[in-house]
């Protein structure tokens, strides 16, 4: 079973998502805010990374430096969900190293399609 | 050498400057007889030669004159003295033919054997005197003309002084006119004018040339009024003789002038203002767009995951109602996400942030997977038809291209019936690519077609279908952004054919 770590402020998102994930075969670890996310990351060495843009202290650009800083995180698969609508931030975001975005809302196909696609196989 | 005196002592001398004389000489005894006259003198008067001999001299003035002349002569004879003849008055002479003119005459007198003889030297002076009425009349004419001339007209020397201004003039400062001559009319410029004044005054007068001034001119009533005052340098015959000029009234018209500046400065920092307003309007809705856009996001997020799982947590024996009910919600989660992109959309093409993004697309796969994209929106037994002609790749932008067929093909499905067919076509060749959609729904009004690109227009027959009216709006930019165009040809009741023409950029 392949683990999803859910980083995202917005706690019905994040449970919602979580569930979804859940229930279609995935472990799911949730973090809060970025701190915490990157924290959870290096300690459980998650298959995927779902992270948040707009989350207040470490934003989702920061948590990407960081993780991508960590020998230990830098090769998980990331993908940003975000609410804006603004694609200079997607393209800063892709910038910096993600695998791939998903813009809220999203339905689960859309979700699923992406984490497949950033992953190469399927993981579940 | 002795230089020996000219005289004219023999009577062959003085002989020969009477011939030739171009002046009439008449030589007159005391009895009033004529006793020599010169050529000159026969032909002015109009007689043969020694026709006037021994006749009296007033046969040669005018009938009425005739006696007062005679006492005159008399006078004349008993002291006489060379000099002219009716010093101040205008004299008259008469032809043979009766014709009076006008004569200037000198006398002179000499006696010869005890006679006493006079000598007229007479001159026709008909063409000055007629120069003279001539010069008279002009003179009145301009006085009249210039008295009555709604303009100020003044006439000055070449010394700079006035010799003249108008009955015009005298009115407007109600001063009388030796006031007004000589350096008089500068008294009754503004003070803070004079100075100014007087120096484009002075030195046009040095260069002899044309000047316009405009000060304040105190008027009789006491106001001070603008006036424009013209000057010009006058010549007669080459010879400068000083200046004249026109005066006017320009105090409204300038009052007038002043104030419509100060309109249009007004009107111009309104219109500035109102353009700033705008600015800053135009600002705060985009920003108000982008904040919406990302708000409505969360929310929307929320309530289709919970559906999604309401879905999933329901019971294995489907109830239809619950489904009913969770599709309603995501088709309207959908909608308003839709709605929230266009607004995005238009704002950013309103902005001129939109660029076009190349892709490699193969036509047939991306038909259909815009087919797919449109698949939940159709209606009981509608049917969407794909056919594809000529090159299968294209070089296009992918999400424009396909925000503008799902456009266009949900406008078929919205707005045609159960059962309806939809036929999409499309043909590329080496210039372009062709593509329609084809419906026979409700169509669009005639009245209407010219405003279906406007922003949030919608056709009256659109009842209580749902849209924003912005779809076509950013249909139509996008197509132009690409370079291309679209049009469409529609009837109410038999549907509508939307055909869109975009230029290949290279060929694959």
């Amino acid at each position: 079973m392949k683990t999803v770590l859910i980083i995202e402020d917005n706690l019905e998102i994040r449970e919602n998502t979580a569930e979804i994930l859940e229930l279609a075969g995935f472990k799911v670890i949730n973090a809060e805010n970025g701190k915490v996310g990157l924290t959870l990351a290096e300690r459980s060495k998650p298959d995927i990374i779902l992270c948040d843009i707009m989350m207040p202290e470490v934003n989702g650009y920061e948590v990407i430096r960081e993780l991508k800083n960590n020998p230990v995180t830098s090769s998980i698969p990331f993908i940003y969900v975000t609410a804006s609508g603004e694609k200079k931030e997607v393209e800063k975001a892709m910038g910096l190293g993600a695998n791939g975005y998903v813009r809220k809302p999203f339905d689960t196909k859309e979700l699923l399609q992406a984490i497949d696609r950033c992953s190469g196989a399927p993981l579940r | 050498m002795e230089q020996r005196p000219i005289s004219l002592e023999n009577e062959a001398g003085f002989r020969v400057l009477f011939e030739c004389a171009t002046i009439s000489i008449l030589v007159v005894n005391e009895q009033g007889n004529i006793e020599l006259v010169n050529p000159c003198a026969e032909t002015l008067f109009g007689y043969q030669p020694a026709e006037l001999i021994g006749t009296p001299i007033e046969v040669l003035i005018p009938e009425n004159l005739r006696s007062r002349h005679a006492h005159h002569r008399k006078d004349y004879f008993e002291r006489p003295k060379a000099r002219p003849m009716g010093l101040g008055i205008e004299l008259h002479a008469r032809k043979k033919d009766g014709q009076i003119f006008p004569v200037a005459i000198s006398l002179g007198h000499y006696e010869l054997a005890g006679e006493k003889l006079a000598v007229a030297f007479v001159s026709d002076i008909t063409d000055q005197v007629r120069a003279k009425k001539l010069v008279a009349e002009r003179e009145a004419w301009f006085r009249n003309m210039a008295d009555n001339s709604p303009v100020m007209i003044w006439v000055s020397g070449n010394d700079k002084n006035w010799t003249y201004v108008n009955n015009t003039w005298l009115n407007y400062t109600g001063r009388a006119i030796e006031n007004e001559l000589g350096t008089g009319w500068a008294e009754g410029i503004h003070a803070d004018d004079l100075e100014r004044c007087l120096l484009t005054y002075n030195e046009a007068f040095d260069a002899r040339q044309t000047f316009v001034m405009e000060y304040r001119l105190r008027r009789a009533d006491g106001q001070y009024r603008w006036i424009q005052n013209v000057g010009k340098p006058t010549y007669i015959d080459n010879v400068y003789t000083g200046y004249i000029g026109s005066c006017s009234d320009i105090h409204d018209q300038k009052r007038a002038t002043e104030e419509l500046e100060e309109l249009v400065r007004k009107r111009t920092n309104e219109l500035y203002e109102a353009l700033d307003r705008e600015k800053e309007m135009n600002e705060m809705k985009s920003r108000f767009v982008s904040m919406a856009s990302h708000e409505f996001r969360t929310p929307l997020s929320i309530v289709l995951s919970s559906t999604t799982l309401i879905e999933q947590y329901g019971s294995p024996n489907h109830d239809e109602r619950i489904q009913k009910h969770i599709a309603r919600i995501k088709s309207s989660v959908a909608n308003l996400t839709t709605i929230l992109n266009d607004f995005l959309s238009l704002d950013k093409l309103e902005q001129g942030k939109v660029e076009v993004e190349l892709d490699t697309i193969t036509i047939p796969d991306f038909m259909k997977e815009v087919v797919e994209d449109v698949q939940t929106l159709k209606k009981n037994g509608q049917v969407v038809n794909i056919e594809h002609r000529g090159d299968n790749k294209v070089l296009l932008d992918q999400k424009k291209l396909r925000y503008i067929l799902v456009n266009l093909l949900s406008n078929s499905i919205k707005y045609s019936s159960d059962e309806a067919t939809i036929n999409v076509s499309s043909h590329a060749n080496q210039n372009e690519i062709q593509i329609s959609v084809q419906d026979n729904g409700i169509g669009i009004p005639d009245e209407e077609q010219k405003y279906m690109y406007n922003k949030f227009f919608r056709a009256h027959n659109t009842g209580n279908v749902q849209g924003t009216g912005l779809g076509l709006t950013i249909v139509k930019r996008y197509v132009e952004l690409m370079g291309g165009d679209v049009s469409f040809v529609s009837k109410v009741g038999e549907g509508t054919t939307f055909n869109i023409r975009l230029p290949k950029i290279a060929a694959l």
